[in-house]
């Protein structure tokens, strides 16, 4: 369901859909995307760990408002998506807002990490 | 042989490649930096990009192959090897001008010792041709001749120097090695075997107390660890809360190792037994080979049997399938253990 006012957000789901603790995968406006509460807010991320594209609905463990990847133990502040511990790329997070029990984000463009830190794809052998 | 540059932002560094022979394993054996967790084929660590028609793919159906972007030249360090002389483009976090002094090296060795412990899980020995001296919890790979790529196991003997590595392993319904072991044990097998590997390790050195959360063969490594512990008196001085899991009581192997290490220091050790399938129209018994038994899964029994203030604040080491890895990473985070805590190898 999108915006009828601005065509570029879409309801992901009720909050009630989404778990009190972990993350939960969601198709909408043609991107996939995992949500978690937060607190009394929710976020919306990409599906994938920004280190090496592990899809976090299987890999992401959630404890208070700590996000980790257990595929080499990458983690964030799900709140304000900042490292801790040894993770080297913050997460990124959908604009996202509650609507009357249930959360929109702003889908005009999909969210991507950059796995080409070295710039390695214009690399001239 | 064939000579293999790998090269990055920051430098480069020559390493001859035999034939076959992974670029993994030629910069290794050399001490080339470079980056690996199960050099299996399983975790897509070692990738690294390669120019086209340099190199020839050693295992196409390596598990972690499809997480590779071909159209950009990614291949698995561990599964290629060099078609040719050739250049690979490796991450700019490698100082490739920093060798390492942990050279794995490969050997023509012989698998002996097959031993069957339950219906689907084996211990066997594998005879070097030379002493090596693993640290407590590495591994080894290893591959029958007939195997495509090599597999990853830990050991689960520990002496500082050694030509015998002992390893116990899970039957795995159609595979090459675990037919070998399974169906047609003989003895004197040849393999090869590479190492040893790995970071999911021990040192005395640190005076830490121990939680150790396995799952059948995921013991492995942790088997070792805890010999090299037993040791050096680690436990008179440290504690360890261990739970040891299986679906069944007659999964259950090792046990006799378990309670005479308990018995070394039975104020400081705990080992419980969790077994997590239901045993119908039975009562679970209480004491399984003089060990505490509870039904559950290992996590839980964990969280049950001790509790925060037994995982809190130590060293954990757990093994095991990868569900299990991560309900077990998940009771360790929430007993506020720091990712750097907490050590295990990701095999499967």
């Amino acid at each position: 369901m999108s915006d009828s006012k601005n065509p570029d957000w879409s309801c992901v789901c009720a909050v009630a859909d989404l778990p009190d603790q972990g993350l939960a995968k969601f198709e909408v406006a043609g991107l996939t995307v995992l949500a978690a509460r937060v607190e009394d807010d929710v976020r919306v991320i990409p599906p994938f760990c920004p280190h090496m594209s592990e899809p976090l609905v299987e890999s992401g463990l959630c404890h208070g408002l700590t996000l980790t990847c257990s595929k080499h133990l990458w983690q964030w502040n799900l709140k304000s998506g900042e490292i801790q511990g040894p993770a080297e790329k913050p997460l990124k997070f959908y604009p996202s807002e509650i609507r009357d029990g249930s959360v929109w984000i702003d889908a005009s463009s999909e969210l991507v990490y950059d796995f080409d830190e070295d710039e390695d794809d214009d690399f001239e052998w | 042989m064939t000579e293999v540059t790998f090269i990055n932002k920051g430098g480069r560094l020559t390493v001859e490649c035999k034939d076959g022979e992974s670029l993994l394993q030629a910069g290794l054996r050399q001490g080339a930096p470079l980056p690996y967790a199960c050099g299996a084929g399983v975790c897509a660590t070692c990738v690294a990009r390669a120019k086209p028609g340099t190199t020839r793919d050693l295992w196409p159906e390596a598990p972690a192959a499809g997480e590779l972007k071909v159209d950009k030249g990614e291949v698995l360090l561990c599964q290629t090897s060099a078609a040719k002389d050739c250049e690979i483009l490796v991450s700019s976090k490698i100082d490739l001008s920093s060798l390492s002094s942990l050279r794995p090296k490969r050997f023509k060795a012989k698998l002996i010792d097959i031993c069957n412990e339950t219906s689907d899980v084996a211990t066997f020995r594998v005879q070097l041709p030379e002493t090596v001296s693993p640290i407590a919890g590495q591994y080894f790979l290893l591959r029958s001749p007939d195997m495509q790529g090599f597999r990853a196991y830990s050991m689960t003997n520990y002496e500082s120097s050694t030509d015998a590595l002992d390893f116990v392993m899970k039957k795995v319904p159609g595979g090459i090695f675990s037919s070998h072991i399974f169906s047609e044990p003989s003895e004197d097998m040849n393999v090869e075997a590479f190492g040893p590997m790995g970071f999911a390790t021990f040192s005395p050195s640190e005076a830490r107390d121990l939680v150790c959360l396995v799952g059948g063969s995921g013991i492995a490594g942790i088997m070792s660890v805890l010999k090299q512990a037993e040791a050096v008196n680690h436990f008179k001085r440290h504690k360890l809360f261990m739970v040891f899991g299986a679906r069944r009581i007659e999964d259950l192997f090792f046990l006799s190792e378990l309670a005479s290490l308990r018995a070394t220091a039975p104020d400081n050790i705990s080992i419980h037994i969790a077994l997590s399938d239901q045993i119908d129209g039975h009562e679970l018994p209480d004491i399984i080979h003089d060990l505490p038994a509870h039904q559950g899964f290992v996590h839980d029994v964990a969280q049950t049997v001790g509790g925060d203030e037994f995982m809190s604040g130590r060293l954990a080491f757990i093994g095991g399938p990868p569900q299990m890895l991560n309900s077990c990473i998940a009771s360790l985070l929430s007993s506020g253990l720091p990712v750097s805590d907490i050590r295990y190898d990701r095999f499967a």
